[in-house]
């Protein structure tokens, strides 16, 4: 009893410091939600032969009264299969009509949709607040109608190329593709994706622009051919990527007897993945996997943007090199972790060969497999092993996937030359 | 007076019958002449004579009767020429003149060639040992963890169990079919059984490192699938039960059939992944630790030209087959 009303007492108190906080906050959200309410609708792509939803996210008018902002991966079934699915938007007062894509950004996730007629005012669109600032997002969260979450910025993610906004709020999935605002009810980002953990993740508001401004220069006009506009910017995005990564300033890291690249840039993280030592073993083995940790969304099966790689040394002073190399030997293979299929991708083509890193013999293996629908785009793996020392064995592995295969093995034999041999 | 030869044969055993009284008689019953004791023959079922223009034959089985040439005879006596081939009952038989040359002798074939070595016992002995050896030596070789032998000794107990099993089997059989335990020789085709793929397994790794390709391996894996036992059997078969080649080959090939559908079974899923699309990319894994190869080390320069103009003709011609596919 005592217990209970002790607790009251301190929630009761708590509820009265903060009331007043909240309160303000409340009602500048009701006038925020007042006018973006008729400019926020729910987009859905729906399947034509059972005429139900397949996915729903959001969308706002923004540029033109019957332009709407949206997610790529809102939209990526449509996109992907237009003869299955169409697109259509939901107003909060109930109304539909069918979309028809105009453009699309790949690689920061936005697409630009237009309805047949004028659907409601345009927002505008505002450069980032400074960090700390009261953000609020509107979208349709769990499909339970429109809703409103308010969050604070903090500040634009350094770690990722793309440099998304990351703010402390819960975005939901239906959120997808729905306007952030600023105070001042203009739009500083579009709602893309969350941890779940009260941190969330927008796509500046400058990349939509890029896409407005090109549209506006082609007066509106729909993309032509959807999978060579998506080829080219994915190419174009990852020969950037490549460029920044082959000029950045590796650092070293040593493993083994080896000194190899380290993190190639601030978007790659590297772990220990070594095998917890057993104490009968009679060898000793060291793993670093280094990830970008990111990938572009292609469709729901299929996203590209990868960068992996991993070291790995192993030596003994007890096996004989026979017992050594059939262990050796194990850990030699490598494969790609993607949902790539047969509709996707060709097969690979690999190439073996001994070559020389850092003095020592490599038997070294690049293997390619290239997009079907997206031209000039190719999954890239090397691996390569040591050999020629009984005792000591050391293995590097790399993949990138939906790159630029030449400047793929640029970055590659780049990172070699880097590589050093302890004596 | 010119004699013949009446020849029957049962289960592979000849029995020659010499006829010098015209006429004979043939059946089960114990008046005859000659007495088959099969039970598919008439007490009274044949008679064999002979006048002035030759041999003559005559039916007299009212039950399973008498085929001349795969013709069914009737009652009625038959001119034959020698040799004449027939069947009474079950019974296969010749009408040979004695004056038919036999086969030439076969030398036993226990102290000839290659299958001297699994006739000594020393050598079986040995052969038996060279291959728990091996096995014990290969499995030391995958555990790169410190064990005791009595590990390995465990290890070696479902292969020893499984060897002895078959060189029992063989020796069973041997011993039904020929009166004699051919256990040594069992014991040395079940100990080559074990050893002939395991010594296959480390001469394909080897030339798949030595030519950086995996079908060295994939040849002698396939051999080992499919020829081995056969082969094996076979030489036992013509060796110790003096089967000629033909059923030799025949019984082998039926006997290993079990095996051999379990490995195409696997060699056509194998086959079916591979022909397909494939997520996983195929190279040459293998690493040695004498490092004897075919091909010597280049310049990392080179490497990357060869491997950007190989892969990128590669990759386009797939992507021309997709995209012809895509066209129909």
């Amino acid at each position: 009893m005592s217990i209970n009303t002790a607790l009251m007492r301190i929630l009761i108190t708590l509820f009265l410091f903060i009331s007043p906080n909240y309160l303000i906050a409340e009602s500048n959200t009701a006038s925020l939600y007042a006018g973006a309410e008729k400019s926020v609708y729910q987009i859905r792509v729906i399947n034509k032969e059972t005429g139900k939803k397949s996915s729903i996210g959001s969308g706002f008018i923004v540029s033109k009264d019957n332009i709407l902002a949206t997610n790529y991966h809102v939209v990526s079934q449509y996109v992907n299969d237009p003869d299955v699915y169409v697109l259509d938007y939901l107003s909060t007062s109930g109304e539909t009509g069918t979309l028809e894509l105009l453009d699309l950004d790949i690689v920061h996730d936005l697409a630009v949709v237009k309805a047949s007629h004028p659907m409601g005012t345009p927002l505008t669109i505002d450069d980032i607040p400074e960090k700390g600032a009261r953000l609020f997002s509107l979208g349709n969260p769990l499909d339970l109608g429109f809703s409103i979450v308010a969050g604070t910025n903090n500040g634009i993610l350094t770690q990722e190329e793309d440099g998304n906004i990351q703010i402390s709020g819960s975005l939901n999935p239906g959120m997808s593709g729905g306007p952030t605002l600023n105070e001042a009810g203009h739009v500083i980002g579009i709602n893309v994706a969350t941890t779940g953990n009260n941190i969330s993740f927008l796509v500046p508001a400058d990349y939509l622009k890029i896409i407005l401004k090109r549209l506006k220069a082609n007066s509106y006009a729909p993309i032509k051919d959807r999978f060579i506009h998506i080829s080219n910017q994915l190419k174009a995005s990852a020969n950037k990527i490549l460029s920044i990564l082959s000029k950045n300033d590796w650092g070293e890291t040593t493993i083994g007897r080896f000194i190899v690249p380290a993190e190639l840039d601030k978007s790659v993280r590297c772990w220990d993945a070594s095998r917890r030592p057993k104490p009968d073993d009679l060898f000793r083995s060291f793993f670093t996997r280094c990830s970008n940790e990111e990938d572009i969304f292609l469709s729901d099966r299929l996203s590209v943007g990868s960068i992996n790689y991993e070291y790995l040394w192993i030596d003994s002073e007890k096996l004989n090199p026979l017992r050594f190399y059939r262990r050796y030997e194990k850990l030699n293979s490598s494969v790609l972790a993607s949902q790539a299929g047969k509709r996707d991708v060709t097969n690979f083509a690999c190439h073996t060969d001994f070559t020389t890193i850092a003095e020592q013999s490599f038997k070294t293996t690049i293997c390619r497999r290239d997009y079907i629908k997206y031209k000039g785009l190719s999954d890239i793996l090397f691996t390569t092993a040591l050999v020629g020392h009984g005792k000591k064995g050391f293995i590097f592995n790399m993949d990138i996937t939906g790159t630029d295969a030449k400047a793929t093995l640029q970055l590659f034999k780049k990172m070699l030359g880097a590589f050093q041999w302890q004596k | 007076m010119a004699e013949v030869i009446f020849e029957t044969v049962s289960r592979g055993q000849h029995q020659h019958y010499k006829i010098t009284k015209f006429p004979t008689t043939i059946g089960r019953a114990f008046d005859n002449d000659i007495i088959l004791s099969d039970l598919s023959v008439s007490p009274h079922h044949l008679e064999i004579n002979k006048d002035e223009k030759g041999y003559s034959l005559r039916n007299i089985s009212e039950e399973n009767g008498t085929l001349l040439n795969k013709k069914k005879m009737d009652h009625v006596a038959v001119a034959i020429t020698l040799p004449t081939s027939l069947q009474i009952g079950d019974l296969k038989a010749r009408v040979l003149s004695q004056t038919t040359p036999v086969e030439a002798t076969r030398i036993k074939s226990q102290s000839k060639g290659l299958f001297r070595i699994l006739s000594n016992p020393l050598s079986v002995a040995f052969l038996f040992l060279l291959t728990l050896g091996l096995i014990i030596f290969d499995r030391y070789q995958s555990i790169p963890i410190e064990k005791n032998l009595l590990f390995y000794a465990n290890q070696l107990l479902p292969t020893l169990f499984i060897l002895l099993g078959i060189a029992l089997a063989i020796a069973g059989v041997s011993r039904l079919s020929t009166h004699r335990w051919e256990i040594l020789s069992a014991l040395g085709i079940a100990s080559l059984f074990f050893l002939i793929p395991l010594g296959f397994d480390h001469i394909g790794h080897f030339l798949d490192y030595f030519f950086t390709s995996d079908t060295p391996s994939t040849i002698l894996k396939n051999i080992s699938h499919f020829l081995v036992l056969p082969a094996l059997l076979m030489f036992y078969m013509i060796r110790v039960h003096l089967t000629p080649k033909l059923p030799a080959l025949g019984a082998a090939l039926l006997v290993s059939s079990p095996i051999s559908a379990y490995h195409i079974n696997d060699a056509m899923d194998q086959l079916s992944a591979y022909s397909g699309f494939s997520q996983i990319p195929l190279y040459n894994q293998t690493l040695s630790s004498l490092d004897i190869r075919m091909d010597e080390t280049i310049s990392l320069d080179r490497y990357f030209e060869d491997a950007d103009t190989l892969l990128a003709t590669e990759v386009s011609q797939m992507l021309e087959e997709e995209l012809e596919k895509a066209k129909e």
